[in-house]
């Protein structure tokens, strides 16, 4: 987008998925396996699950099962080849010492095969696999490191939503309900001294409407006021309004007292925005603050039977007509970023549980979703998001307001 | 990773000041919160301390780091506004924060995760004590070592890139118990799970 042609039709940026895993080569590993009788294999098993377990290769089945003249075979991974594997090529079969007297006890026979080093990361790739040895599949884990293709239309949304964030600032940002194509919160970056005052009362300041709406609805909500006041013209013909929250002022808030503050990123400040609109919207299930006892414990298992996600309809909120539930921090929700986060913010919106996350500019030097790390394809956090990178470049964020 | 053990270290103050975090920690239990608990500590006094908030905000960042550093800051703000010379405006500079948090140490009862380890870079911190590891999502050695590669400044042209000492295992037992009595007792805010949690095949 960016930029109109002579015909009138938006000549759009390019948006490319970050994959969470860079592409890597299938690579193998061997092991230590050996035939096992039918009946004892329950008994090894568990004998080899103590004594031997295989952290490294939780995508290879223990067991592999092949058809014999006369039945069915079954052998057993009894452990990795440690260090130096040139000799178990070379036929010596390495048995490391505690299992010594397990291979006796089964009368094991053991033998060197070779087993996949990753999980497949698609189905060719697991298919391939299985020729060597059995290996698990999670078809949801295997676009880690296959690109995503987008649509011409989804494409068009994205940048439309960048576009947004750009109109922040040159570091802004904007969370975006991507079922009601609303947003839902914005901010920009405010570690440094601003230097137009810019009020943290309110945040109605901040205009992301291209055209001044011609009828104002205004539609009480909770403590504060949606504005749909923008027409987002999303896809080829229909339009959808946008539902801007705006926090009253002198509504109860986390207390703010400085212009600027070290560590209020763009994504920090949108962030604590979006958590300002839940409280403000939902304030009914604020019913955390009461001390544990007795009754602590009823009220927190009263609160998992009504937990987040459920219509709050008690409290009479609607957007467009339709009831609006609370939503569990950010989950469902996009962010449009106009620089890709830093390791704090790339962690932030892994625990505010986002959807996607969609930056423009790379930041070799702290970018944390592609550039200096890729946070999103570590395996060990609760929470992944998609990541896509929209090509905007300085020209386009240079005129920003701020 | 730097290789100090909390046994090097003068145990008598590292404790003192760990405990304060653990009564911050058991405060946030009493409010149906993760219990995490932190203090700052600035020349030998506590300057600043907090414990997490993420359930009653509803800002999964508001951890006890978080909380801490905040109420640092505004303490800082408080005194440069009683200050008779207006030219230091209404906060010191980034610069000084920075030099600030220079002198500063933090003890927190559970190791910082990403997100808090990356900020307590950006500030400078100079040295962080923790008790139990977070194997999650850890920023000090478990899943990230962001104390050791450090992390540089965002955009305030400041480019050289800092770390800070980090000692962990600080009444780790303590810390893990602690976690452990308030995800026995559920998590209010956790999310649904998407499908029935099932015991694991070991070999299917």
């Amino acid at each position: 987008m960016g930029e109109e042609d002579l015909n009138g039709t938006l000549r759009r940026w390019h948006v490319t998925h970050i994959a969470a895993d860079l592409e890597t080569t299938p690579t193998t590993v061997l092991v230590v396996a050996a035939s096992v009788e039918p009946k004892l294999t329950s008994l090894l098993i568990r004998e080899l699950n103590i004594k031997s377990p295989l952290p490294t290769l939780a995508h290879v089945k223990r067991v592999r099962k092949t058809a014999d003249e006369g039945g069915v075979k079954l052998s057993i991974i009894l452990c990795a080849v440690e260090g130096d594997t040139t000799a178990a090529v070379d036929g010596h079969i390495p048995i490391p010492e505690h299992l010594v007297e397990v291979v006796k006890n089964f009368s094991l026979q053991p033998f060197v095969a070779v087993v996949p080093k990753q999980a497949a990361s698609s189905r060719e790739e697991w298919e391939a696999q299985c020729q060597l040895w059995p290996t698990s599949f999670h078809p949801n884990a295997c676009t880690r490191a296959a690109k995503l293709k987008l649509s011409d239309e989804e494409e068009e949304v994205i940048c439309k939503f960048m576009k947004l964030a750009i109109k922040q600032a040159s570091n802004g940002a904007v969370i975006v309900d991507p079922v009601l194509n609303s947003v839902i919160a914005w901010g920009h970056d405010e570690t440094t001294v601003p230097n137009i005052s810019v009020s943290h009362d309110c945040h109605d300041q901040i205009c992301l409407t291209e055209d001044e709406p011609s009828t104002s609805q205004c539609t009480k909500m909770g403590l504060g006021e949606c504005h749909p006041d923008c027409q987002v013209n999303v896809g080829a013909s229909k339009e959808v309004s946008q539902s801007y929250f705006v926090p009253t002022k002198g509504t109860e808030k986390m207390p703010r007292r400085f212009q600027w503050h070290p560590l209020r990123h763009a994504v920090m400040v949108a962030i604590d925005m979006a958590a300002e609109r839940d409280r403000s919207l939902f304030p009914s299930s604020d019913s955390h603050s009461t001390a544990v006892g007795p009754s602590g414990q009823q009220e927190a298992e009263e609160n998992v039977k009504s937990s987040p996600g459920d219509c709050y309809e008690d409290t009479n909120t609607y957007i467009l007509g339709l009831p609006l539930s609370r939503p569990y921090l950010c989950t469902g929700f996009d962010i449009y970023v106009t620089r890709e986060p830093c390791a704090m913010c790339a962690m932030a919106l892994v625990h505010q549980r986002v959807r996607r996350v969609i930056y423009g500019i790379s930041n070799k030097m702290v970018g944390s979703l592609g550039s200096k790390y890729r946070l999103h394809g570590r395996r060990s956090l609760n929470h992944h998001y998609t990541v896509f990178q929209v090509s905007i470049t300085e020209d386009d964020i240079s005129g920003s307001p701020l | 990773m730097e290789a100090t053990t909390a046994e090097e270290e003068d145990d008598a103050s590292i404790s003192f000041f760990m405990k304060l975090a653990f009564d911050q920690a058991k405060e946030a239990l009493t409010r149906l919160e993760v219990p995490v608990g932190c203090v700052i500590i600035q020349d030998g006094h506590v300057i600043g301390s907090g414990s997490n908030r993420t359930n009653e905000t509803r800002n999964a960042t508001r951890h006890a780091e978080m909380e801490a550093i905040d109420m640092v800051l505004n303490g800082w703000h408080k005194t440069s506004e009683t200050a008779t010379d207006p030219s230091l405006g209404p906060l010191p500079t980034h610069v000084d924060v920075v030099k600030r948090f220079g002198n500063c140490d933090l003890f927190v009862t559970c190791e910082p995760c990403i997100m808090c380890a990356a900020a307590l870079c950006l500030l400078g911190f100079r040295k962080v004590y923790y008790g139990c590891t977070n194997d999650r999502f850890g920023g000090c050695g478990s899943v990230l070592s962001l104390h050791s590669d450090g992390c540089a400044p965002f955009t305030n042209g400041l480019d050289k890139t800092r770390g800070f000492q980090s000692v962990g295992g600080v009444m780790a037992d303590e810390a893990i118990s602690l976690l452990r009595s308030f995800y026995e007792q559920g998590n209010p805010n956790a999310p649904r799970p998407h499908r029935p949690v099932c015991k694991h095949h070991l070999v299917s």
